[in-house]
């Protein structure tokens, strides 16, 4: 089943195209949950609230009784899911039972996560699937959209998704586990290529055909490549006009669970073998140095810290993160952080680096270029929301980066300090001047057609929009950084 | 890794086993009928046993012996299955 495209949504108001559903209060329909008939996810009263068919509870039923459900759901690797008592649920409508999730903090999509984090994502679906197929269940599709983040944790989300197998079935999602996790990640592991822009621009993910062309003839003696890849090619093609049932073929054949054990085994075999290609340093050794002295940046963090010390805050957003020194310091004041960097690697790094910190689960690394944010897309551009639309921040940092959207992207200072303004959150911001050394590079090459840039001017912006709070010279006069607070807030 | 000589034979293998019996459509997800046929050859050691066996029976056709209907319930005779489970013991 397709999930929701967000669940982390209700706390916003209805977006376009979300229809008002029978109920005892105000519900809305997920526009992005339509694909399997079995189910539909809506929201109440602050609450991700999913109507099951009859068949979708037969199946709920055993997979709540599964010992692995409850092992994985404990240990937060599968959304927490129970079903409302039947009075209440039979106030919305024709489902034979309505399932309450929990809330994921802040949905993300496959195209902003890094390599780390999509094969960490594609490792647990086939985990579920290696521990569902012990307890006679499986699950019936493998969109990698139905694996979201509780910081750098990945939560399986599509409750629904698993179903009993029947005898002689085949493994129904293993072509779309294969567009939407093996093949993007053998693009980046044996291309060098960043599948991002690739799962970005078509929701199914990478079809083998298209992978196929791709791949040179020292390819084909890498792990997957010949079997999951070529022979998955040719076989689709040579039977894509037929019209022949193979399911009922092979089942009657013999076809077993056990071979689709197998499978599972060696994908993720394949899988956990895999690395990022074209970085030969790859993250281990990885640390980005910034150009401040020591003395300067303890003071910047000092700054950060007494700014977030405001007040508690339920999500932050730290916009160029970088190696998530910052997100890190508003994360002891912040219930969430999501840590937004264009540079995969720094993600990538900070991503890895999360696994074994006591905040993992309150940060959340994704691949963002705030110059080209994901967009909304899919079906009437509902399936996937806008980076904005999915949940907004109370404080939002924006450090060392007001450069490189000026400068670098061309976009104008007013409209970028209007579009945070938009979000209507609290900020930290850091002015870069000319005379930093950063800067300086950054024209280097360009004609200057930044006349804007001028801190006083970065000033005038700013207090269109926020109250300046609390404002300080760093980095000996190069640098400036304010803390401010909307001017609709008393 | 796999050789060359394994991969080409199930590819072989793959194009000989697809029945042509008909139904119903099961998921609302495509599986992708070339899909579900590798399925058979990435099942180990059982999948190629499941292969050789519905070449088997795709052999005895192309000699005459066997004909269409006879491959479909032998199929799906009992002893079918146990031998094919016996075989993964």
């Amino acid at each position: 089943m397709q999930p929701p495209a967000s669940e982390a949504l209700s706390e916003l108001a209805p977006a376009p195209g979300r229809e008002r559903i029978p109920g005892p209060s105000a519900a809305t329909a997920e526009p992005g949950s339509f694909r399997d008939r079995n189910g539909a996810v809506f929201y109440r009263d602050g609450e991700i609230l999913r109507g099951i068919s009859a068949k979708a509870l037969a199946n709920w039923e055993r997979l709540a009784a599964a010992p692995f459900f409850q092992e994985f759901t404990a240990r937060g690797s599968i959304v927490r899911t129970e079903r409302l008592p039947a009075d209440e649920a039979r106030s919305f409508g024709e489902w034979a039972a309505v399932l309450r999730h929990e809330k994921v903090p802040f949905i993300s999509y496959p195209y902003e996560w890094t390599f780390g984090m999509l094969k960490d994502a594609a490792l647990l679906h086939l985990d579920l699937m290696q521990a569902a197929l012990g307890a006679g269940l499986i699950l019936k599709d493998s969109s990698a959209y139905n694996i979201q983040w509780r910081g750098a944790q990945p939560v399986f989300i599509d409750i629904p998704s698993f179903e009993v197998l029947g005898k002689g079935e085949p493994w129904v999602g293993y072509r779309q586990f294969c567009e939407l996790f093996l093949y993007p990640l053998f693009l980046q592991a044996y291309k060098g290529v960043d599948y991002r822009p690739w799962l970005r621009g078509q929701i199914d993910g990478i079809p083998a055909g298209i992978l196929r062309p791709l791949l040179s003839a020292r390819d084909l003696i890498r792990p997957g490549v010949l079997l999951h890849v070529l022979a998955q090619d040719s076989l689709q093609r040579r039977y894509a006009d037929k019209p022949q049932n193979v399911r009922s073929s092979i089942a009657k054949a013999g076809f077993d669970k056990q071979l689709i054990v197998r499978n599972v085994e060696g994908l993720r075999k394949i899988v956990a073998g895999l690395k990022p290609g074209g970085s030969k340093t790859v993250w281990a050794d990885y640390d980005r140095t910034h150009s401040y002295d020591q003395a300067e940046f303890e003071a910047k963090c000092a700054f950060v810290r007494e700014a977030s010390r405001h007040r508690r805050w339920r999500m932050a957003w730290d916009l160029g993160c970088n190696t998530g020194t910052f997100s890190r310091l508003i994360a002891e004041q912040a219930n969430h952080v999501v840590s937004m960097d264009g540079d995969w690697m720094v993600i990538e790094h900070l991503y890895q680096a999360q696994q074994s910190r006591p905040d993992r689960q309150k940060i959340l690394p994704l691949v963002v270029n705030l110059s080209d944010p994901s967009p909304a897309q899919g079906w009437r551009g509902l399936e996937r929301r806008s980076l904005p639309e999915r949940g907004r921040p109370e404080l939002t940092l924006c450090l060392a980066l007001i450069h490189h959207i000026v400068i670098s992207a061309n976009i104008p200072m007013r409209d970028f300090i209007g579009w945070l303004a938009a979000l209507g959150t609290s900020l930290v911001i850091e002015f870069v001047s000319r005379s930093d050394e950063m800067v300086q590079t950054l024209l280097a090459n360009k004609d200057d057609q930044y006349g804007d840039y001028e801190q006083d001017q970065f000033e005038a912006c700013l207090a269109e929009h926020y109250r300046i709070r609390a404002d300080q010279t760093l980095k000996g006069g190069k640098r400036h950084i304010y803390f401010c607070t909307p001017k609709s807030e008393p | 890794m796999h050789s060359i000589g394994a991969y080409t034979f199930r590819l072989v293998m793959a194009g000989l086993i697809v029945g042509m019996s008909t139904g119903t459509a099961f998921a609302y997800l495509d599986p992708g009928t070339g899909s579900i046929i590798l399925q058979v050859l990435l099942g180990g050691v059982a999948g190629l046993l499941l292969a050789g066996k519905l070449y088997w029976h795709r052999l005895l056709i192309m000699l005459g012996i066997r004909r269409e209907e006879e491959v479909a319930s032998t199929s799906n005779a009992p002893q079918d299955v146990q031998i094919d489970a016996a075989t993964r013991k």
